[in-house]
């Protein structure tokens, strides 16, 4: 088991860190590297890839919120949504087989990869700068912007739709949902992709916890594996919020498109039964 | 965002931060003892019913799945923290939302372990 726990580790490591930069948990990646490359059956590694998202989340939101870049109103809101489909997808996940659906998510994917790629430099031209920010909304200093940038939240009833989909996708696939919350955000609701970005970090960790423990109840969380991996995420999730202000915003939105696009890929791998 | 908002969202990342960091010590603790040759004499799928019964047995594994269960309510408890920090602002709407977050999740919870 020696070398299995080094690659873990150093994986989880490096997931961790682009997982925080990106909004995402790292589950997208954690959970074809647990079940191609270590040989761990498919669920241990769904429910070892939600316990990490969680050791993510809290990782990089601690960061985040002390910078002030996540916004805790707009999480816990769409939070609502993301907790039912987190349930929902845990009890689905634990009880059947979804290649359908994963195809399906795999084609979703790859069509957010190519609008984010394209619409990718938007943000920095159109970041608002004193948008009213009403009940949800919330400011950030960006230090590329050399500004505070201020913003309200829109389409809130579509934006708590997608984000029940983010939570269904966490329970079935392993994921934390940030694949679907960061570009729900930025697109759906307005949101600046910084802020989404760590307010999605911030909702990863409601949404995985709720499947984590169907998993764990249902006795599919190998304590070893998801100990290590867990470990290696959450050093990695603590480098990489340290660095996510610093990056412009269009970085993140590319490293977005380019990760999508490979996960994408991933799943259809899935689908297809390769792993 | 005010003062008291910014002290809030400190609390609370101090708080996921903190949870988190506790539950992998203890996994962490875990490893040690069984990388030290302490025997373990179950297997290492997590069994909440098992780990009732023999918390107390000095098993690494037991160890490791209680650090894995903090990690696991750290969410929980980083929601509490925004909870009771939303009514001490007076922020009566979103406190009403963070207690439906949290009974969500401990429903959940409960019904799954059921």
């Amino acid at each position: 088991m020696g070398w299995e726990i080094a690659v873990m580790l150093m994986a989880g490591v490096i997931i961790g860190t682009l997982g925080v930069l990106l909004g995402i948990g790292g589950g997208v990646l954690l959970v074809p590297l647990l079940s191609v490359v270590i040989g761990v059956p498919i669920q241990s590694a769904v429910a070892a890839s939600l316990v990490a998202v969680i050791a993510t989340s809290s990782a990089g939101a601690g960061v985040y919120l002390e910078r002030r870049l996540a916004n805790p109103r707009l999480a816990i809101t769409l939070g609502i949504g993301t907790t039912i489909g987190g349930i929902a997808g845990g009890l689905i996940g634990v009880s059947v087989g979804s290649q359908l659906l994963t195809a399906l998510f795999a084609l979703s994917l790859l069509a957010v990869a190519a609008i984010t790629w394209i619409r990718r430099s938007e943000d920095e031209r159109h970041v608002v700068i004193d948008r009213d920010e009403g009940q949800l909304g919330d400011s950030y200093y960006d230090p590329n912007l050399h500004q505070q940038v201020h913003y309200g939240v829109r389409r809130l009833p579509q934006g708590l739709g997608l984000s029940f989909v983010a939570g269904l996708s966490s329970g079935l696939f392993g994921i934390g949902g940030g694949v679907i919350n960061v570009p729900s955000m930025v697109f759906v609701a307005g949101v600046p992709v910084k802020a989404a970005v760590a307010t999605s970090n911030l909702m990863l960790g409601f949404t995985a916890a709720v499947s984590a423990f169907i998993y764990y109840t249902s006795g599919f969380i190998d304590v070893t594996i998801t100990s290590v991996v867990a470990l290696g995420v959450f050093i990695g999730s603590l480098v990489g919020a340290r660095r996510a202000p610093r990056l412009r915003g269009a970085t993140i939105s590319g490293m977005l498109a380019i990760l999508f696009a490979t996960v994408g890929l991933l799943m259809l791998l899935r689908a297809a039964g390769h792993y | 965002m005010d003062d008291t908002e910014e002290i809030l969202d400190a609390l609370t990342g101090r708080v996921l931060l903190s949870g988190a960091a506790l539950g992998l010590i203890v996994a962490i603790v875990g490893w040690g003892m069984l990388m030290f040759g302490t025997p373990t004499l179950r297997d290492p799928l997590g069994d909440p019913t098992r780990l009732l019964n023999d918390i107390w047995k000095p098993d690494p594994l037991n160890l490791m799945e209680v650090g894995i269960l903090i990690l696991m309510v750290t969410p929980v408890a980083g929601i509490a923290a925004l909870t009771v920090g939303f009514f001490w602002l007076g922020r009566l709407r979103f406190a009403l939302v963070s207690i439906l977050l949290l009974v969500l999740m401990i429903a959940s919870f409960t019904v799954s372990a059921g």
